[in-house]
Order: C-alpha cells, then sequence, then structure tokens
C-alpha cells in the first residue's frame, strides 16, 4: 500500500477558510479546558521581596522585564547596584510543552552561570544570589555595563551587523569551552527538545518520517544502532540562542544570557538557531536581506575557523525547523500577521523540498525569494 | 459542536466489566465512576505512535495511542466500531490503512485522579495494538501533536517521553502489553 497524500489529503484545521489549506501549519496552542492551574508561589513584587528577605537577601524588586516560558525576570538593586531577578516558576503555558519545563529550570542555569563565571571565554552575567529555596536567582544587569540585547536593535532596525565576526568566534569558543564540561543534569532533554522544536516540520511533513528520525537522531546525538559506550559524547547546548539572549555593547563586546532550558546534544543547533531566528527577521523586514547575506557568512566563517561544522547539511535543515517552529511568532517579536508567518513557513518549506545543503546557497534562495 | 461537548452516554461497569448502568461521561469523570473504556496502541513499521494529548481530562500527557469509550445507547457499542471511529476521527486512520484488525491485547483497570482538572479516570480499559501502513494524519481538535518512539524508549523509565505517559499507559506498561 502507499503513502498518504499529503497533498491531497488536508491534515491541518484552519484559521481561516481563505487559506491553502496543504499550506498552512496550525501552531500548537493550549487549551483551557477545566485546567486548574496552580497557585504562584510569589503573588506580587512585594512579596518576592519578602520572600528574598527571608532567604537573607534585600533586593528591592523595580519593573517587570517580561516573562519568558516559567519564569518571571525583574530589574531590581540590591547593595545599591543594578540586578536582574529571576523567579522560575509555572505560569500559564502558551503551549501545552512549556509545562514540561519544570522548576529545576532554575537549578540548571544556576550550575551553568556558576560555570561560567570565570570563563575567558563566554561572558555571562555573575550570579549574586541563589534563593534557590523559591527559585530566585539575582544577576548583574549587564545594562549598567552598556550592554543591551540583539533583539532589542533589530526591532529597531539598527542590526549590529559589523558584530557578525565577534559572535561566530564568541559562539564557537563557548561551544568548545563547554565540551570541557562533564555531562550534569538539566532539566530538559534532547529528546524532548527535539519534540518541541520539530513539531511544526512533523506536521508539515506527515510522510518524511526518515528525514523527522534521522533529524531527531542528529538532534540528540544518538544512535540507536551504537552500543551506549560507542555513541558520541553529547555536548552542552544552550537551546535559547536567539537574538534576545545575546547582548552587545557599542565597541562589540558580547554576553550571552538564559540557560535554563539547556540540554546535552548536538552543539551545531546553537548555530542554527541563531541563524533562523535572523533569517524570520528578514522575512518580516527588520533586517535587510542585503545585510543578512554579509553577517551570516561573516560570522559562520569565524564559527568554523574555531569550531569546524559535523554537518553542514544538518545545520541548514535545522535552520528551516526551526523556521517552521517560530513562523507563527512562538517566543519571537515582531510578527504582525498570517502573511508573514505564511511566507516565513513557504521559505523554510522550500529549504526543505529542495533539500538545500550548504548555508550559502540558503542565503542564495533568501535573495531570490 | 465540539466533540466534547456532545451528550454522550458510557457503560457503567463493576470490577468485573460487567455493565451496571448508563452514565453521561463527564458524571462519570468527574465523580470517578468505574466505566469502560479502550486504547488502541498504533505501530507505524517498529515505531510507536504517540498521541500528545488535548483533553479536559489528562490534558497534555502521551497516550499510545488513542484512547476512547465505548458508546451506550439501548446497546454498548462494539470495541472494533468504536475503535474504527476513533482511528478516523483523531489520527485519519481508516481500517484499511492497517495490515490486519487491531488485536485484543489485554485489559487493565486503573484509578488516577487528574492533577490539573476537575476529573478522575476509573476504568476498565481494553487495550488493543494495531500497525498502519501510512503515517497517522493528526486531528488537532485532539492532539497538539504527536511522536514516533522506538518501544524501549517508552519503556525506559529515564526515558524523557516515560514520565508523560498516560497513567493508563503506564499500566499497559507494568502488564507487558505494548507489543505489536
Amino acid at each position: 500500500m502507499g503513502k498518504r497524500d499529503a497533498k491531497k489529503e488536508p491534515i491541518i484545521n484552519l484559521v481561516s477558510s481563505s487559506m491553502n489549506k496543504n499550506d498552512y501549519i496550525l501552531p500548537v496552542s493550549a487549551t483551557f479546558r477545566d485546567i486548574q492551574y496552580p497557585e504562584p508561589i510569589v503573588k506580587s513584587n512585594k512579596h518576592l521581596e519578602e520572600l528574598l528577605k527571608e532567604q537573607s537577601y534585600s533586593v528591592s524588586i523595580g519593573n517587570s522585564l517580561g516573562g519568558h516560558t516559567t519564569n518571571t525576570v525583574f530589574e531590581g538593586t540590591m547593595d545599591k547596584k543594578a540586578v536582574i531577578v529571576k523567579h522560575t516558576e509555572h505560569s500559564i503555558p502558551q503551549t501545552p510543552i512549556e509545562y514540561m519545563i519544570m522548576s529545576d529550570a532554575h537549578d540548571t542555569e544556576v550550575k551553568i552561570l556558576k560555570k561560567l563565571q570565570n570563563s575567558e571565554t563566554a561572558r555571562a552575567p555573575k550570579l549574586l544570589a541563589n534563593a534557590q529555596k523559591i527559585k530566585t536567582l539575582v544577576i548583574e544587569d549587564l545594562r549598567a555595563s552598556g550592554f543591551q540585547d540583539i533583539s532589542k536593535l533589530i526591532l529597531k532596525k539598527k542590526f549590529p551587523v559589523d558584530s557578525a565576526e565577534q559572535f561566530g568566534t564568541a559562539l564557537a569558543q563557548f561551544a568548545v569551552e563547554t565540551r570541557t564540561w562533564e555531562e550534569f543534569k538539566t532539566n530538559e532533554s534532547a529528546v524532548l527538545a527535539f519534540y518541541e522544536h520539530s513539531l511544526e516540520m512533523l506536521i508539515a511533513y506527515p510522510n518524511e518520517i526518515e528525514r523527522y528520525k534521522r533529524l531527531e537522531a542528529a538532534f540528540s546525538l544518538k544512535d540507536e544502532e551504537l552500543a551506549e559506550d560507542e555513541a558520541p559524547k553529547r555536548l552542552f547546548v544552550w537551546a535559547e540562542s536567539s537574538p534576545e539572549n545575546v547582548l552587545i555593547t557599542k565597541d562589540g563586546k558580547l554576553a550571552f544570557i538564559d540557560f535554563g532550558r539547556s540540554y546535552w546534544g548536538d552543539q551545531q543547533f546553537m548555530l542554527a538557531s541563531f541563524i533562523a531566528h535572523l533569517l524570520v527577521n528578514t522575512l518580516v523586514g527588520f533586517i535587510s536581506v542585503k545585510d543578512v547575506s554579509t553577517y551570516i557568512p561573516t560570522c559562520l566563517k569565524a564559527y568554523v575557523g574555531i569550531s569546524p561544522l559535523d554537518d553542514e547539511s544538518v545545520v541548514v535543515e535545522y535552520i528551516a525547523m526551526e523556521m517552521l517552529h517560530r513562523a507563527h511568532g512562538k517566543g519571537f517579536q515582531g510578527i504582525k500577521n498570517t502573511a508573514q508567518s505564511l511566507e516565513i513557513e513557504a521559505f523554510a518549506r522550500s529549504i526543505l523540498d529542495s533539500k538545500v545543503k550548504t548555508i550559502k546557497k540558503l542565503l542564495t534562495s533568501l535573495g531570490e525569494n | 459542536m465540539s466533540y466534547y461537548n456532545k451528550l454522550q452516554y458510557i457503560a457503567k461497569v463493576d470490577s468485573d466489566d460487567k455493565i451496571l448502568d448508563k452514565v453521561e461521561r463527564w458524571k462519570a469523570h468527574e465523580e470517578g465512576i468505574l466505566h469502560r473504556a479502550i486504547t488502541v496502541a498504533v505501530f507505524y513499521e517498529d515505531y510507536a505512535v504517540l498521541q500528545h494529548r488535548k483533553h479536559p481530562v489528562f490534558d497534555n500527557v502521551f497516550d499510545f495511542t488513542v484512547s476512547t469509550h465505548q458508546i451506550l445507547v439501548d446497546d454498548i457499542e462494539d470495541d472494533m466500531a468504536a475503535i474504527e471511529k476513533t482511528l478516523e476521527r483523531e489520527l485519519g486512520l481508516e481500517m484499511s490503512y492497517l495490515i490486519e484488525s487491531p488485536v485484543s491485547k489485554g485489559v487493565v483497570k486503573y484509578k488516577a485522579k487528574d492533577p490539573n482538572s476537575k476529573y478522575t479516570e476509573n476504568e476498565v480499559c481494553h487495550i488493543y495494538s494495531c500497525q498502519t501502513t501510512v503515517v497517522p494524519a493528526i486531528n488537532l481538535e485532539f492532539a497538539y501533536g504527536y511522536s514516533l518512539q522506538k518501544i524501549e524508549s517508552i519503556t525506559d523509565k529515564k526515558s524523557p517521553f516515560h514520565t508523560m505517559l498516560a497513567p493508563w499507559v503506564k499500566e499497559m506498561l507494568k502488564k507487558n502489553l505494548l507489543s505489536i
């Protein structure tokens, strides 16, 4: 019996009946049927201050800088210094997959920040306090040292094109340095991270299971054919390597933040995820094709000069997969409407459909888009 | 109307699976009344199809693969009829896509309170398995997505998917019912 023809059989629900059923991937969304969300541990800023006080930390909490998946980030002061306070607990999930992220993300982040405190290659905020009992950490506010996050610059159409070499170098050095780390327990695993990032691709290509399983094996460095002692060593992966979590100063110094969702697997995804975010920003008009076409090759050259890629074609597939994942704005600001989502989807699918093997060819396709 | 809003009666049973009465499905789950149910484990090649379940009861867990109830109107619905409807509704699988008809693997009895809702599962669950020649066309009304995993990946307690399995799937594992 032949395989199901996805082109003939719509497999997806639609937001608008006017759309081409076969070209629209419904983003994963939560349902809220009778679900009893747990009471928040922290009721207010003042309450958080009180809880920190009980842990012997005198912190004045200021404005919220927004929440990520399971945490809330505030600006504040401690010992008259500007600090960032990050409290981790479940919030109402944007998607149910986010409920896979548990409060252990706090412990993961603390462990990584401690490891990076004396790093000579990777700059990360100093850990100033760890209120482990209430899953709250206090770190230095890098903004006080002139850092700003690249995503904000992008949204202001001020993408720092000149930072390509510095970023490629910094990310590769970070990758190399973390390879010396012994594997420790993280909150998430590569397999679950892959499930989250690949779901849109799986739904878009229901019949291409071979690719799905091959990419999952590459992503998690899992080879079912090999015995455990023959399998490749799993490497540290900073899962949130997006422009939102890369800070830069005016003179091009870089710092990385947000390590709670890290896991052990294929490090190539760190570079792929960053490039995917740049391409999404390009397709929605915040970065010019010219700038991104200059930036990415320079960044790539710097990266591979320090940390050669194992398989560039896999990186290209990760990029397309991540673009499909972000096409509907999950964890991404700047997508204004469904037409833009469809354009991102179409580009990502064209990369997968035409089996593009190199980043250079991918950028050529972008120029032709 | 959403499938979950439709009025349906299911079979209230005793612990020997003998039908005692009919009961409205949400009442059964609110009050934790023992009732009859079905789970069908679907394999594609040698992969277990895990449905990331979107449901008022035990939402956001992985089912292996789909679960439903035998509807009770005047008579109890035949297992095979319920399976046929469910495979088509939730996975887009027609019976002709299966290598052979679903095979009965046994029964699990369990009771589990859903920590995230007001509902409790209390079931005598008939377990079947089947193998499909096509990948499922997952219906996003009933699932957030799906994953294909080797059976060892879900029986291994260290596996990230194991901890997120539905309680009845864990019971199926305990009784070693999960095979093609």
